[in-house]
């Protein structure tokens, strides 16, 4: 006999197919994405690993600082690149100091000063073949940073990192329907950090956060001036701490004052006690970067917007400092991406992002004149002295011979490992 | 895109034909059904209408299927279809169960929720229990209800910060979307 079907037996059918299939009604997504997983070691590991090393490839070049034919470039987050700079024409890349955490540095005599996130070490280098830890300063550099933001276990010290693919599955509904979101360990480190890629210089420099004046070694950071009497110096002290406007980016020292370069100007400390430096004038400007180098009368500051910096400007200011407590605007020259800069005499070099390097003429501060662009090198930073201009660019470590500075040329190249 | 509203086109037209066919049932013979479609699922509730043609015979029926499903995401299914008749009699219990492949057909609004994104089909199933429905000119009047699933896959590439490298660099994420969903469905079959 064959079986009909009346409506109500058909609704209750209905009805419990509907009850039975409700928990399987679930829209998922399965999401496949790269992230990077930190390596730590102990605060003990890692100092104990502070020592010469066999060189190791540049990748990712930081600050550099130059002393007698040494380079000391650092590898951010990394260490230390002790370069041979014997021959400027042939430099040898002959060790590599572990630093883990370390983007700044200065050099004075046979010292060399490092942060270790937020330590500084304080290394004799007086054969720099051989460098010795002196002096561990523990957490004098508080809410550091690594590179890209990244907030490290406080009771380890990053030293690598691992790439690790991973899958996850989750509720559609929970990646804003259905749009394409990455993990937030992924976007932890999504941010990149005030140093990063910048090359920076000794005391020549524009891009230091580390700088040395007389006895005396100051830092800065985001928002604070610290203060080390280095009168001793493989025992340096930490002795103050000035608190400075958010945005603070970069350190230059010259004569008894020290310009130090923010996101939104120039502030200018007096060291009559150089315990205690205090501000002794400022410039303001756009929100932008602003690497600054000094000499008796002019400021030069380079402005230049990018990820990282806001703003849509990218020029040069030159700006009096003849008397400190009010600099004015000499004249603005319009550049395509600045960073560092470098002056020895009239000649004024600026790294001009992806436009090279270029080379200025800078006797008259209202009519400075370029001399030449030294193209296909995307460079950071420079440090100009006796003739050599060494260069810290994207994918190398350029040395130009400047003592015809009409006719600058390349006279070697250490390339990185990108 | 083209191949598949071709193919969807081609449904219409076979569907027309289908109609005029008067063959006795107990031969083999062409049909059409033409459906409208609830779903229902945990984003919410959406529409699909589909149109399959085939052959049946007695109280099976199999045949080739495509439509529009408007579900989070516009896409069109292509899918088998095969359907047994469970009871005879004016009134017919039927199960059928479908299956292919699902091709995401994004309106404008969901590509610019996933820039730099493509897509990929993914798999297509739906299995359920119907009503019959025996209309004059052996027109049927379908009811049915069901469980279905639509799956797409995703690539997007874009910049990641790399602390190995200390930099940006591109990288890329694969998605896996699975939407499942209750579907309830009245149509016609000729």
């Amino acid at each position: 006999m064959t079986p009909t079907l009346s409506i109500g037996k058909m609704t209750a059918l209905l009805m419990f197919l509907a009850i039975n299939f409700q928990s399987c009604v679930k829209d998922t997504v399965s999401k496949t994405y790269t992230m990077y997983k930190p390596v730590y070691k102990t605060t003990a590991e890692v100092r104990a690993n502070i020592k010469n090393d066999a060189a190791l490839p540049v990748s990712n070049p930081g600050k550099m600082f130059v002393l007698s034919n040494y380079i000391f470039l650092n590898e951010i987050d990394k260490g230390i690149h002790v370069i041979d700079n014997s021959n400027p024409a042939n430099p040898v890349n002959k060790y590599f100091i572990a630093i883990p955490g370390n983007i700044d540095l200065a050099v004075t005599g046979t010292t060399l000063y490092a942060d270790l996130y937020t330590d500084l070490v304080t290394l004799d280098i007086s054969n720099p073949s051989l460098v010795q830890v002196k002096k561990i300063t523990e957490n004098v550099f508080p809410n550091r940073l690594y590179s890209g933001g990244f907030v490290a276990n406080n009771t380890k010290i990053i030293t690598d990192w691992t790439k690790k693919d991973t899958t996850v599955t989750e509720d559609v509904n929970m990646t804003t329907n259905g749009n394409f979101l990455v993990d937030a360990s992924v976007f932890a480190v999504a941010r990149p950090g005030s140093s990063a890629n910048k090359a920076a210089v000794g005391i020549s420099g524009s891009m230091a956060r580390f700088t040395l004046l007389d006895n005396y070694l100051y830092t800065v950071t985001e928002n604070a001036l610290n203060v080390f009497n280095i009168s001793h110096p493989q025992n340096p002290v930490f002795s103050n701490k000035i608190n400075l406007p958010f945005g603070i980016e970069t350190i230059y020292p010259f004569k008894s004052n020290l310009f130090i370069g923010s996101q939104t100007g120039m502030l200018i400390y007096g060291t009559a006690n150089p315990a205690q430096p205090v501000q002794a004038g400022s410039f303001t400007h756009a929100r932008v970067c602003d690497p600054v180098i000094a000499d008796d009368n002019y400021a030069y500051v380079t402005l230049s917007s990018g990820s990282r910096c806001a703003g849509f400007i990218n020029q040069l200011d030159v700006v009096n400092i003849q008397n400190l407590q009010s600099p004015k605007l000499v004249k603005s020259y319009p550049l395509t991406n600045p960073h560092g800069l470098s002056k020895d005499g009239n000649t004024l070099f600026i790294c001009d992002g992806a436009a090279g390097l270029k080379v200025f003429d800078a006797a008259d501060q209202n009519n400075i004149k370029l001399l030449q662009t030294l193209d296909g090198i995307d460079a950071y930073d420079v440090i100009a002295f006796n003739g050599i201009a060494i260069v810290s660019a994207k994918d190398g470590l350029y040395e130009y011979n400047y003592t015809d500075r009409s006719k600058v040329q390349q006279i070697s190249r250490i390339s990185f490992n990108k | 895109m083209k191949s598949v509203m071709g193919i969807v086109l081609s449904f219409f037209i076979l569907s027309i034909t289908s109609g005029q066919d008067s063959l006795s049932e107990k031969k083999v013979k062409l049909s059409s059904i033409s459906q409208f479609g609830l779903l229902v699922g945990e984003s919410g509730e959406s529409a699909t209408i589909q149109l399959i043609n085939g052959i049946k015979k007695d109280k099976w029926f199999a045949g080739f299927g495509a439509g529009i499903d408007f579900y989070v995401e516009r896409g069109v299914p292509l899918f088998i279809d095969i359907r047994r008749d469970l009871t005879n009699g004016k009134n017919a219990l039927f199960l059928y169960a479908d299956g292919g492949i699902y091709f995401p057909w994004l309106n404008f609004i969901q590509k610019e929720q996933r820039p730099n994104s493509t897509m990929a089909p993914g798999a297509y199933y739906d299995v359920g229990l119907g009503w019959k429905l025996r209309g004059k000119n052996k027109r049927g009047f379908l009811l049915s209800a069901g469980y279905t699933a639509k799956q797409d896959k995703g690539k997007t590439t874009f910049p990641t910060w790399n602390p190995a490298i200390t930099g940006f660099e591109n990288t890329a994420g694969y998605y896996n979307y699975k939407y499942r969903r209750l579907v309830l469905k009245v149509g016609i079959q000729l």
